[in-house]
């Protein structure tokens, strides 16, 4: 009785983990890495040992498979680590350069005509005034 | 300006074009800043043994091996699984189009994984299959790509494919 439950559990939860070319194993993936990029996560690290597990799946190469998948997963759990500061980052770095965008032109109305009058008066330092007759 | 020495040095019209211009500039940098991806695009292409646009064959034996060159490029704003399916089409009527894919059965497929922005290239090596009855007739190699869908969390044609008009030979 034991046996065959023990069984019966192989057969529903092993053919799941044990395959890493099922369609659900790279939905999986794929769903992890698209929403890690929304959140601006560079996926780079997780996309090319994905590549590489989809080649080798492609190959029929298992083996090979089972050995990237366990590297996907890993680089997929790492890159979790990074979402929420990776999105802070991004959008803290928007937020300044629009600030900084924003202040482009105050800063030209403010200091414009001022630079503009000292660049002037100093060119012309050595002029002398002379009244007009 | 208050100054009406300024009034006269810097001219209230170059000032009032040299600040237009410049919220011009910065309206234009921070809608850069703020932009999404753009249009979502994938792409494949076909290219000769040396994975350029070059010499392509015009001519096949059945069962000969012919080397090839598929290029990708994932422009979808996010990472993309790809497949590319190699299928035999006789005639017009089995090419695909920009909705549905060639009805003929797929004889190859091979797959990988994209970056936004990032493009592959591969040799892929194809037999034409089939007997004698193809000996004289125009055939067409057909390479489709195919996109991961995760919301399906299947394999869903993307539109877009790649074909090449060949005779075959004895």
């Amino acid at each position: 009785m034991k046996i065959s439950a023990l069984a019966l559990i192989a057969l529903v939860v092993l053919p799941q983990v044990a395959d890493p070319c099922s369609l659900d194993t790279i939905s999986k993936i794929v769903k992890s890495l698209e929403e890690l990029s929304q959140s601006y996560v560079n996926v780079t690290t997780a996309v090319k040992p994905l590549d590489e597990l989809l080649k080798a799946c492609s190959r029929g190469d298992f083996e090979k498979a089972v050995r990237v998948y366990s590297n996907v997963s890993s680089e997929v759990e790492k890159l979790y680590t990074l979402k929420e500061s990776s999105k802070m980052q991004v959008l803290l770095h928007k937020a300044l350069t629009t600030l900084a965008l924003v202040l482009i032109p105050v800063a030209v109305y403010m200091l414009l005509p001022r630079i503009y009058l000292y660049l002037w008066y100093t060119s012309r330092r050595r002029w002398a005034v002379v009244k007009k007759k | 300006m208050g100054c009406g020495e300024e009034e006269v040095i810097l001219d209230e019209e170059v000032f009032a074009v040299i600040l237009a211009l410049t919220i011009i500039a910065s309206s234009l940098g921070i809608a850069l800043t703020w932009r999404a991806s753009g249009e979502a695009f994938t792409a494949i292409g076909l290219l000769d043994e040396s994975c350029k646009i070059g010499v392509y064959p015009r001519t096949v034996a059945v069962n000969q091996s012919l080397t090839l060159c598929i290029y990708i490029y994932n422009h979808m704003g996010k990472p993309a699984a790809y497949q590319v399916l190699y299928k035999v089409a006789t005639g017009a009527s089995q090419l695909p189009n920009a909705t549905a894919p060639s009805p003929a059965r797929p004889l190859g497929k091979w797959l990988g994984a994209l970056n936004n922005d990032e493009e592959a290239k591969f040799l892929v090596s194809v037999k034409v299959p089939g007997g004698v009855e193809l000996v004289g007739k125009n055939i067409s190699i057909v390479f489709e790509l195919w996109l991961f869908n995760t919301s399906t969390g299947s394999w869903m044609y993307s539109g877009r494919w790649t074909h090449l008009w060949v005779r075959v030979v004895k």
